[in-house]
């Protein structure tokens, strides 16, 4: 456990040790702080609707940041490792694959949080102002953080599975943007996912499954104030799976010739 | 301390090391020695835990390197052939955190083993150092001092002086001769003098495979043998007739002319227990040839290690 803890503050003084660290708070605060104030001044308009005001600024525009942002943040964690070869001497000390990559995913969750603790003060802005309700708000924090865990997980394992990082990141885009399009063809209505898609006897009730993966519904409930234990269940074993396979990955070189 | 059996590591097609056995006992210090890529690194790389065997077993300090790697870990101080290190972690940090990954926590050991190996190391004075800062002595050096830190029973060195001035490649191989007092160490090395100035034991690997497992000592011995003396004389007599005479002395198994003229040389194969050289001195002094130069021409360790390898690349 304390080797654990070692790693995480590690991976932690690293980001900041980079430049990589500050540019990522600089732009997120300055795109997060735009969309606000944008929004703050929609909001203005209309006073009846205030209470959706800080749903839409956690879960609108910036989803599409995140799809980003967050592979830009997991691309460097196992890929750098491995080409700068520093996972040889990292290895050789005794710790095992599952810790290493544990403490990877825990230091990047650690600072994806910190990247949204700024925003703190937005609230305090609008309780200034004010009267908002702060269970909706806390859960909106939870649906973000949630809906970036999975993201970071993925990212984790593009960038275990790449020797480069420019690799590992456009991977994990391209997965998270596959991921995007398919859960919100839900709502596309394309034929397939309207009916039911029959193979042989079997009636696949595409539409349903799609509703149950739609991670992005999921995340928006909870900005909404609507905490469900199910999206939690299910977004905590997509990260198990792909921390699994990032463990997987790692210790593939020990069997791959 | 170190048991290989039988290990075989195979990239693909070509065998990097194949099927090779060897022991260490503690307190020896081995230098395994070989040529670029006979497989020295990727030995260190499996007794480090770092690649598994194709087959074959490798036991440090009586745990399996694939099954108990963990505890092979805790028992080994590994110095990886061009060390990488995180640039932008300063000296002293960067040892630090390797001792929390090593298991040293309590504190106040922790305090004084960083200082004990940083001066150890000589690396006391650059600790506030980036080490992305440092030139590649240092850098080796700081290497060093974290493959001591737990102070392991074991220490594997691969290539510990690659990129050292003189001077600094002195100071390294007095400190691992030092070490060698209290850890097993096996150095693998490709410059032969390194290896005769440390080691008492020397397994000489080519693609793959051990050619020689010997004690240093008898090496040298062996080289001895397999060189003879040089006879150098002013010719006042027809060479052949001093190749005639030489040839009778007791003990010399074969003369060759290497060089006529105006001086005489000669090559004097001996047998391994004799020494002829006072035999010879007499004779010559006896017939009046003047003798120039009489010396052993004992083959370097070099010589025996490029005999092998040669050996070993003809036969495959």
């Amino acid at each position: 456990m304390r080797i654990f803890l070692t790693l995480v503050k590690r991976e932690l003084t690293a980001f900041f040790l980079s430049p990589m660290a500050y540019v990522f708070l600089v732009c997120f605060l300055l795109m997060e702080g735009w969309y606000f104030n944008a929004l703050a001044d929609v909001f203005a308009q209309h006073p009846d609707s205030q209470g959706i005001l800080f749903s839409q600024f956690m879960w609108g525009f910036t989803l599409f940041y995140l799809l980003i942002i967050i592979p830009c943040i997991t691309m460097r964690l196992i890929s750098e490792e491995r080409r700068s070869g520093t996972m040889e001497v990292l290895m050789a000390a005794p710790l095992t694959d599952t810790q290493m990559v544990l403490a990877k995913y825990t230091g990047a969750v650690l600072f994806y949080i910190l990247l949204w603790a700024p925003t703190l003060a937005y609230v305090a802005l609008l309780s200034a102002y004010g009267n908002p309700d702060y269970w909706q708000i806390a859960g909106a924090y939870l649906g973000v953080i949630l809906f970036g865990m999975v993201l970071l997980a993925m990212g984790l394992f593009c960038s275990a599975a790449s020797q480069s990082q420019i690799a590992a990141a456009i991977m994990a885009i391209a997965l998270n943007f596959g991921f995007f399009f398919l859960v919100i063809q839900k709502d596309m209505g394309t034929d397939w996912v309207r009916q039911e898609l029959a193979l042989g006897k079997w009636k696949v009730p595409v539409r349903d499954i799609l509703q149950h993966i739609h991670f992005l519904e999921h995340g928006e409930a909870f900005t909404k104030g609507l905490v469900d234990l199910r999206p939690i269940v299910f977004d905590a074993s997509v990260i198990l799976f792909f921390l699994f396979a990032a463990v997987k990955v790692t210790e593939s070189r020990r069997w791959r010739s | 301390m170190v048991e290989v059996r039988d290990l075989t590591k195979r990239y693909g097609e070509t065998a990097a090391v194949d099927g090779i056995s060897f022991s260490v006992e503690q307190g020896e210090i081995v230098g395994f020695l070989g040529p670029n890529g006979a497989g020295k690194t990727t030995t260190m790389r499996i007794l480090s835990c770092y690649l598994p065997a194709t087959s074959g077993t490798a036991r440090v300090a009586g745990y399996d390197t694939f099954t108990q790697s963990i505890d092979v870990r805790r028992n080994l101080g590994y110095l990886p052939e061009n060390y990488p290190f995180y640039p932008e972690m300063r000296v002293a940090e960067y040892i630090d955190y390797r001792a929390h990954l090593k298991g040293l926590h309590a504190r106040g050991v922790r305090r004084r083993r960083l200082a004990e190996v940083m001066e150890l190391c000589w690396i006391t004075d650059v600790q506030r150092k980036p080490i992305g800062n440092l030139s590649k002595g240092y850098r080796q050096r700081v290497a060093l001092a974290e493959a001591l830190l737990a102070n392991p029973p074991l220490l594997v060195l691969d290539e510990p002086t690659v990129g050292l001035d003189p001077n600094q490649i002195r100071q390294a191989r007095q400190l691992i001769k030092d070490l060698a007092r209290k850890h097993t160490v096996i150095l693998s090395t490709h410059i032969l003098p390194e290896v005769e100035m440390i080691c008492d034991r020397v397994i000489i690997i080519n693609k793959g495979r051990i050619v020689a497992d010997d004690t240093l000592k008898n090496l040298q011995r062996k080289a001895r043998e397999e060189g003879g003396l040089v006879v150098e004389t002013k010719a006042s007599a027809p060479p052949e007739e001093i190749q005639k005479a030489l040839s009778g002395i007791p003990g010399v198994r074969k003369v060759w002319k290497i060089r006529e003229g105006e001086t005489a040389s000669f090559r004097v194969e001996i047998d391994s227990q004799g020494d002829p050289r006072e035999a010879i001195w007499t004779l010559m002094s006896e017939r009046r040839w003047p003798v120039l130069e009489l010396k052993r021409d004992a083959m370097r360790l070099e010589d025996i290690f490029v005999k092998l390898v040669l050996e070993t690349d003809t036969a495959a």
